[in-house]
């Protein structure tokens, strides 16, 4: 079977499924008829239509955007760097085992009101979701470049590779599936951290502020809009992120760069 | 002259090679010939620098190149042939590649990755490379396990003419391969490995 008929296969059947989900929530709000505990499908999407409307409801997006992505960014490029430095020299993966640990064991919550007390709640979603994307990219590019082959590393060094040749060709096709699970998963947790700092920060203009005040206010159908558009923007940002992944791959390993 | 002076290497508390001491000429070819699990590897990667002796040393390497044919291929299996050859040529070098790869038999297949190639292919490949990237010394280990006798020969003659004046230090334990291509054999065994004989080669012909 071509991989284009089995994608389209996958997608038709990946969408019978959520309609399926849909449906259940659908029924779930006819047998329950409480409109206010649980909205239906439809009275969801009439209240995205109509915070879509207002400008309050873009710029809360881009600016949760904005942050989420400056996080994740940073993120990256300090877990390739304390990855790369680990690798290099034993000491750095000691030194920075402790933080890294509690880091992995504490949870959101507890960073985010331990940070409320020294950071603005503006960049408060930054810290966080920094701080919890970072271990994971550190340790799957570390994982990454132990796992490049011993042997053609020595044939790298026999045949005299430029530091370059030996990056491009030895280490990155290594590295590059660890470095692309973790950011994948990592994009995700960023989403999930960050949102969860607004929610408990409060800054002016964010997704978790919005989801907070509804809930304040007991508004049910934004509150189920708002975590639509937190999923939403998650599935695009994951989507656009494994096409970039791909395009990656297909660079990193592409043979006509051999002669550079 | 290379001059390998009482050196020691040890792999899991156990003495590879224990003040074991060699001279090598400068030119010309030299088979090492000992039974497999002996140490010969062990040898080829002291005098690549890959394994440093924790005893002894090697003199006469200093501002040699060294070109190394592993045991295994140590192929980037996501090159093709043609751009595994230019990887360990600088850019001026690169013309020579299809050169090599038609001496070797692969002109056919260069736009083959290794997986793609049968492992004879695949030999003939990283045989290809390491006369390519060329050296004052080639460090042959077991160069044509795996290939047929029609595909050695063809590979031995390449060996023979790429060599020129640089030295050849061939390891293998088929008798015939040493005779045809060196101008003397260095038996060893033992464990440590040592020296049991050295012995000329009459060139027939």
């Amino acid at each position: 079977m071509r991989p284009s008929t089995t994608n389209a296969k996958s997608t038709i059947t990946k969408g019978i499924a959520a309609a399926a989900w849909i449906l259940l929530w659908q029924l779930c709000c006819i047998i329950l008829n409480k409109p206010l505990l649980l909205p239906s499908p439809c009275q969801v999407l009439k209240t995205l239509f109509r915070l879509a409307g207002n400008s309050l409801f873009w710029s809360s997006v881009a600016a949760s955007l904005g942050k989420v992505l400056l996080a994740f960014l940073l993120a990256v490029a300090a877990g390739c760097l304390c990855a790369v430095l680990a690798a290099a020299v034993p000491w750095v993966r000691t030194f920075l085992h402790p933080p890294v640990s509690i880091i992995r064991a504490t949870p959101v919550a507890s960073f985010t009101i331990l940070a409320l007390v020294w950071i603005p709640s503006k960049w408060l979603p930054v810290f966080i979701s920094f701080l919890m994307v970072l271990p994971m990219i550190y340790e799957n590019v570390y994982q990454g470049i132990q796992n490049t082959d011993p042997l053609l590393l020595e044939m790298g060094k026999v045949y005299q590779l430029s530091l370059w040749k030996k990056l491009r060709f030895l280490y990155f096709p290594a590295v590059l599936p660890f470095f692309s699970s973790a950011c994948v998963n990592g994009l995700g947790f960023a989403w999930k951290s960050g949102i969860a700092a607004e929610v408990l920060g409060l800054p002016k203009l964010a997704i978790g502020r919005q989801i907070h005040d509804a809930k304040i206010y007991i508004e049910i159908p934004e509150l189920f809009a708002w975590t639509a558009v937190v999923i939403l923007l998650s599935m695009v940002l994951e989507r656009l992120l494994l096409t970039l992944m791909k395009l990656l791959k297909r660079r990193v390993l592409l043979a006509k760069e051999a002669e550079a | 002259m290379i001059q390998i002076d009482n050196i020691s290497v040890q792999f899991n508390d156990e003495y590879i090679l224990q003040d074991f001491s060699l001279e090598l000429p400068e030119s010309g070819s030299v088979c090492l010939f000992a039974p497999s699990g002996s140490g010969k590897t062990t040898l080829l990667r002291v005098l690549c620098g890959l394994t440093q002796p924790e005893k002894g040393s090697v003199k006469g390497l200093e501002r040699k190149k060294t070109a190394v044919l592993f045991q295994e291929n140590r192929l980037l299996p996501h090159l093709t042939a043609l751009d595994n050859l230019k990887l360990v040529l600088p850019p001026n070098r690169q013309n020579s590649t299809m050169d090599w790869l038609k001496k070797v038999g692969l002109e056919d297949a260069s736009q083959k990755t290794p997986p793609q190639l049968s492992g004879g292919m695949n030999r003939r490949l990283a045989i290809a490379r390491t006369f390519a990237y060329g050296g004052d010394i080639y460090l042959l280990d077991e160069p044509f396990q795996g290939l047929d006798q029609e595909a050695v020969r063809q590979l031995m003659d390449v060996v023979g003419q790429s060599i020129e004046d640089s030295l050849l230090i061939l390891v293998t334990h088929h008798r015939e391969e040493a005779e045809a291509l060196c101008d003397s054999i260095i038996t060893l065994g033992g464990k440590p490995m040592k020296i049991l004989s050295i012995e000329p080669i009459k060139k027939r012909g």
